[in-house]
């Protein structure tokens, strides 16, 4: 008889754990990121909607529709109840008028367009308000934040979980998902307060990113990280002193966590974005304004956020007068593979074991 | 409650043979929420009402090794008439005390088990039509109020039910659900049975059930 122990139910620590760093700076919001997640995990039935990696553009509603407001993660160590997101909250998952278009014999004159299947999905998607943002002509603004499963040091998904199916590896602090063992309730989904976690309702489970963690066990980056043609997204450790996450993160103070307030302590980090200067109505130059207001910086990141701007900007300065920066030097990457730490495996000089990886998925280590 | 034998299989609840078998109407009351497994659970439900449906009739019959349970109970809700996807569907369950150990008897039954004491759990679950290829009913190990697990070969139970026998034919008439629940009879020691119905228009699943505070006591009947 297998007795289901309560620490399951709870954080298990971890020897290691797998950190990235987005640099905000350089993310142009082409989705090759996205897409490299969706054409390796996501593309069967059930899993329409499923964006495990999607970048949405601030200020906006983002993915699912108005996630931030829909609650979870800690507060005074307890759980908060949050909202369990729909389908049509996350958009995708369309219906075309195939049939018609293909087989109808009406091809000339009907076009491909999507057909409301009556939840509202048609009425929103991962990257729906992309490109909006916010602000004034000719003060707007926006900018791209590629978002993904945060694999929390506190993660409240597998605190919330009923049934022991998720867990944090160990060896790398990736938070998976026994797919054997998951029963489908989506406690996970409405206690995650990045809403990062899908349900797969052709088989009745809850999904999530996986760190691509078969990748990283044979020493190669996660898609997202390696398709980036930005150069933009760091993998590796946030405890190796000498390796740029541990620097941008800890020592450098340059790399924030996305709603550091929500209590899950998130490894995944961002550079936030720099802004050009606001314009007064004669269209002179405001120098002492950024455009994207320092307020809603912070209500992304945190109050770290100005020291972490100020810092870029007065490396910035320095090397403009002629200085050097380490800080910038790492920011540019230039050399590729400094991106992905032990993670510089092609994929390509693999064995393909694709049984191998399902079987790994399904499975919670005893 | 009586067991009837009867002479052919009644995997169908609209199976004339029913009418043969005496119903008893079981009261169903919530899993009490001190017991829900988590404080994400407790905290997400300590306002909200649930455990919605508060009886059910149920009527029990054996052919061949081979139990039927027919659970008749009215949800809050029709089936979806917009094409839109509900997230949660109506669901019902039997359950038993598990073999070996203390056997699921230790305690009530209002938990659906518990660690040291759990239950083998039939359960079935209205699918929507893109899981036409999920089985419509499952046998669980359950250890408490949703902390449910796939029966497997290495917690020795692989009866009174392995998977593979569990079965279940449903109909919906407007609110009314009447389902039946069939696998390889419980062993002999075990006579007794617990029920708990979800309602699924309330977002009910897992722990979140309505389910019998006392065992129903199976008589073997002619
Ligand atoms: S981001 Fe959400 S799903 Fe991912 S580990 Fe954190 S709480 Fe869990
Ligand atoms: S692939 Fe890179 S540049 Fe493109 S959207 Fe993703 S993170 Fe941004």
């Amino acid at each position: 008889m297998t007795a289901i122990s309560e620490s399951q139910h709870g954080t298990t620590g971890t020897s290691a754990q797998v950190s990235m760093v987005f640099d905000l700076n350089k993310c142009m919001g082409c989705q090759t990121c996205s897409i490299a997640c969706k054409v390796l995990w996501t593309r069967e039935e059930g899993e329409e909607h499923h964006w495990w990696m999607k970048v949405n553009t601030q200020p906006g509603l983002g993915s699912p529709k108005g996630w931030e407001q829909m609650g979870g993660g800690w507060k005074n160590g307890r759980p908060v109840p949050g909202h369990q997101p729909t389908r049509a909250e996350f958009g995708g998952g369309w219906e075309f008028n195939y049939d018609e278009v293909f087989y109808g014999g009406k091809g000339r004159n009907v076009h491909l367009r999507p057909t409301d299947t009556g939840d509202g999905s048609t009425k929103w998607g991962m990257n729906w308000d992309e490109d909006q943002g916010g602000g004034e002509y000719p003060n707007a603004y926006y900018f791209y934040l590629p978002r993904l499963c945060n694999h929390c040091t506190h993660p409240v998904c597998v605190a919330a979980c009923p049934t022991g199916a998720m867990y944090k590896r160990p060896e790398d602090g990736a938070v998976l998902r026994d797919e054997e063992i998951c029963q489908g309730s989506r406690f996970c989904m409405e206690a995650c307060p990045y809403k990062e976690i899908y349900f797969n309702y052709a088989r009745g489970i809850a999904q999530h990113c996986i760190l691509c963690f078969p990748r990283l066990e044979e020493g190669v980056a996660p898609a997202c990280a390696r398709q980036c043609p930005g150069r933009l997204v760091f993998v590796g450790s946030a405890d190796d002193p000498a390796g740029p996450i541990h620097r941008l993160v800890h020592e450098w103070e340059v790399a924030l966590p996305l709603h550091p307030e929500y209590g899950t302590e998130p490894n995944i980090f961002y550079v936030p974005p720099l802004s050009p200067y606001r314009l007064h109505d004669d269209m002179s130059i405001d120098y002492e304004t950024p455009r994207i207001p320092p307020e809603y910086l912070e209500s992304l990141f945190g109050p770290k956020v100005h020291t972490a701007l100020a810092r870029i900007k007065s490396e910035l300065d320095t090397v403009r007068s002629g200085g050097t920066s380490e800080i910038l030097d790492t920011l540019i990457v230039y050399r590729w593979h400094e991106l992905f730490g032990p993670y510089t495996t092609d994929p390509a000089t693999l064995d393909r074991r694709p049984e191998t990886v399902a079987v790994q998925i399904g499975t919670k280590p005893a | 409650m009586r067991v009837t034998a009867v002479t052919d299989p009644l995997d169908s609840p609209t199976d004339p043979g029913w009418e043969a078998v005496p119903r008893e109407a079981v009261p169903l009351a919530p899993v009490p929420l001190d017991a829900q497994p988590n404080a994400y659970i407790r905290a997400a439900w300590e306002d909200r009402p649930y455990g919605l449906v508060s009886g059910a009739d149920v009527a029990v019959a054996r052919n061949n090794g081979r139990l039927f349970v027919r659970i008749e109970w009215s949800g809050s809700t029709g089936p979806a008439t917009n094409g839109s996807l509900p997230e949660f569907t109506d669901s019902a369950g039997v359950f038993f005390p598990a073999p070996g150990g203390s056997g699921g008897n230790a305690g009530p039954p209002a938990t659906i088990g518990t660690r040291e004491s759990p239950v083998t759990l039939w359960l079935w679950r209205d699918l929507l039509p893109v899981q036409r290829s999920l089985p419509a009913a499952r046998a669980l190990l359950g250890c408490g109020p949703g902390v449910f697990r796939p029966l497997s070969e290495t917690d020795g139970a692989k009866s009174p039910s392995d998977n593979s026998s569990i079965s279940a034919t449903s109909q919906r008439e407007g609110l009314r659900w009447a389902v039946v629940i069939s696998g390889d009879a419980p062993p002999a020691d075990a006579p007794r049975m617990g029920l708990a119905v979800w309602d699924g228009a309330n977002d009910e699943r897992a722990g979140i059930a309505a389910v019998t505070h006392q065992w129903i006591e199976l008589e073997a009947g002619a």
